[in-house]
């Protein structure tokens, strides 16, 4: 399910939270982490395909953003801002690996992580049964499987647009660029994804 | 257009993103091609798989972050603000107030001091060292000696209206005025100021036949003090006048020395704030009255707007007729330096001579000395014990009588006395 973020009401009381974070009030910081900290990890572990990295990459960027929250300019969401640190985060770790390993060798026949199976799953479709239940935990295995051979940018894209449920404005925001570089960004990353399923879909 | 053309419009298609005639047009094409229409379910059916893709569980990343905090360093785990909201405006006006403050402060504080300096160096004299003689009578410059008696008057209510003021008027003045000193830098300036309206009023009202020539030498004396006290003697003429703006440069030039009670002289005399405490001692009045006779003459009083004084010190000339100046110069050096008093040999025959004003009255005993002016003796001897002897000789009109006189910034411990030696043929 996405989490589409910044409801006008969440939007209010992360205002104040912020504003309470500026003035070095660690208890309000502790309410955005709570507040987002599902977010984070959840564009951490689809950019990422492992929930560990995705897990620190998550506390990182909350870190970051408390340390880095005296220059967060109130024109934009805390979402907004929170997750493109998340983003720059998950990017530095890719090139950490790609230096680490030489060069990304991924597969869709690799097994990947996807962080499920620990706590609850999205109550998404009524009453699946025990086979349906399987056959859709493996096709979104093969889903992100797909997603990480897919380039950073594309990847970023649907991370952002069709996982998370962002405008293509604050994709924009996100991403630091156009909101037209967005527009043909998600249409090239939807083809070739849609090439990587085919057979699936 | 082609079935390719149309699927790279299905990715905005399926967002809403294209416009009616473009939307329309797309719709027109699946009605017709079959292959683009499974192609667009596919396409919808892969976003609805991810759209629906399951939450991941959601590890809690309080712990790891509290411990990533709590490893910073203090003063990293301080949000600081904004460089945007700092308001760079108004520290900016600040700053650029206090620079301006500076800029305009200084050099006007400097120039306050320049001005008393380049004064002091107009004498021509070196103060190398002048003790402090504070606890001796001050010296009394000749402007209150040859004040009316009605001035005098006025001055002496005023003087006690400056001792209730709390400024050092006691006899050890050297004891209080590096107390006094910074106020009365400013105090007494303004308050001298009233004393020169006062004088202003008496030259004009009860000293007639004053010359407009003077009011015209006053305006031309540099002086930007509102306490600057220019004088005028009678017997001095206007072509005098025109000399008295050099009156510095003479080698024999009339002088009371500027009072200073300080270690340095020099230093003290440049920083001397003006009209300190000149008013310390009262001024006798059957003196006034003595001198009253002397000044014919009349004081030119600056306005508030005049220039900086020129000198503040205005030494006392005088002649000695001596067969041998060497002798005579050894003699008076030697003397000197038992009172301690400095000798500054300007020439062969011309000797500036800075006693104590104690002092005077041996010096004008022990060598027969002609004073060239009588009123700048007088005004001397007014501070001087009442036994002191009245060597007044004969006036020289080689020598220019005509003097200026400040009103002195404290009184004067020191005398100060151009001689010359006139050697006799």
């Amino acid at each position: 399910m996405s989490n589409p973020p910044g409801t006008p009401d969440q939007a209010t009381d992360d205002s104040a939270l912020v504003e309470r974070s500026q003035r070095g009030d660690l208890a309000a910081f502790d309410h955005l982490v709570l507040q987002h900290q599902e977010v984070v990890f959840a564009v951490a572990l689809r950019m990422l395909g492992n929930a560990d990295e995705a897990q620190e990459v998550a506390q990182d960027a909350f870190v970051r953003a408390f340390r880095g929250i005296g220059t967060f300019r109130r024109e934009a969401k805390f979402s907004t801002w929170l997750i493109a640190i998340t983003m720059n985060l998950c990017r530095n770790r890719r090139r950490w690996w790609a230096r680490r390993r030489g060069v990304i060798v991924a597969s869709l026949d690799d097994p990947i992580e996807t962080g499920e199976g620990t706590v609850g799953r999205e109550v998404a479709d009524p009453a699946p049964g025990p086979g349906e239940t399987a056959a859709r935990a493996e096709f979104q295995q093969y889903l992100l499987k797909a997603l990480q051979t897919l380039e950073e940018p594309f990847r970023r894209v649907i991370v952002l647009r069709d996982i998370q449920g962002h405008s293509y404005e604050e994709i924009a925001q996100m991403l630091h660029c156009q909101v037209g570089t967005v527009k043909s960004r998600i249409n090239r990353a939807r083809l070739q994804l849609r090439a990587l399923l085919d057979g699936h879909v | 257009m082609l079935c390719a053309d149309y699927r790279r419009w299905f990715s905005p298609y399926v967002d809403g993103l294209l416009e009616p005639t473009e939307r329309a047009s797309v719709e027109a094409h699946l009605n017709e091609c079959s292959q683009c229409r499974t192609d667009l379910a596919s396409l919808q059916q892969m976003l609805s798989s991810l759209r629906t893709m399951d939450r991941p569980a959601t590890p809690d990343l309080l712990p790891g972050i509290h411990a990533q905090l709590e490893h910073q360093p203090r003063w990293r785990r301080i949000p600081l603000p904004s460089p945007l909201d700092v308001p760079w405006r108004s520290l900016a006006l600040v700053g650029t107030a206090a620079l301006a403050a500076i800029l305009i402060v200084i050099p006007a504080y400097r120039m306050r001091q320049g001005g008393v300096k380049s004064n002091a160096d107009s004498i021509g004299m070196q103060f190398s060292q002048v003790s402090s003689q504070a606890s001796q009578a001050p010296a009394k410059q000749s402007v209150f000696a040859s004040l009316p008696k009605s001035v005098g008057a006025e001055h002496m209510r005023k003087q006690a209206l400056f001792q209730s003021s709390g400024r050092a008027q006691t006899v050890d003045r050297a004891a209080n005025r590096s107390e006094a000193r910074a106020q009365q830098e400013w105090s007494s300036s303004a308050a001298t100021a009233v004393v020169v309206r006062d004088f202003a009023s008496v030259d004009h009202s009860t000293l007639p036949g004053t010359e407009l020539g003077v009011g015209g030498h006053v305006g031309g004396v540099p002086a930007s003090e509102p306490n600057v006290l220019t004088r005028r003697l009678a017997e001095s003429t206007s072509s005098s006048l025109a000399t008295s703006g050099a009156f510095a440069s003479l080698p024999s030039t009339v002088s009371e020395s500027k009072p200073v009670a300080h270690e340095q002289a020099r230093q003290s005399l440049l920083a001397q704030p003006i009209g300190a405490d000149f008013m310390a001692a009262p001024l006798p009045s059957d003196e006034l009255q003595k001198t009253e006779s002397a000044l014919v003459g009349r004081e030119a009083i600056s306005t508030e707007n005049a220039p900086p004084p020129v000198s503040p010190v205005s030494p006392i000339p005088a002649i000695w007729k001596v067969t041998d100046t060497a002798a005579a110069k050894a003699e008076i050096t030697e003397w000197v330096r038992t009172k301690d008093g400095i000798v500054v040999i300007s020439d062969a025959q011309h000797l500036a001579i800075t006693l104590p004003a104690s002092a005077m009255t041996d010096f004008v005993r022990r060598f027969p000395i002609i004073l060239s002016s009588s009123t700048e003796f007088e005004a001397w001897r007014i501070n001087a014990p009442a036994s002191s002897p009245s060597p007044v000789g004969r006036l020289l009109p080689t020598i220019a009588p005509v003097t200026e006189e400040r009103v002195p910034q404290a009184p004067a411990p020191q005398v100060t006395i151009s001689l010359e030696l006139v050697p006799l043929q």
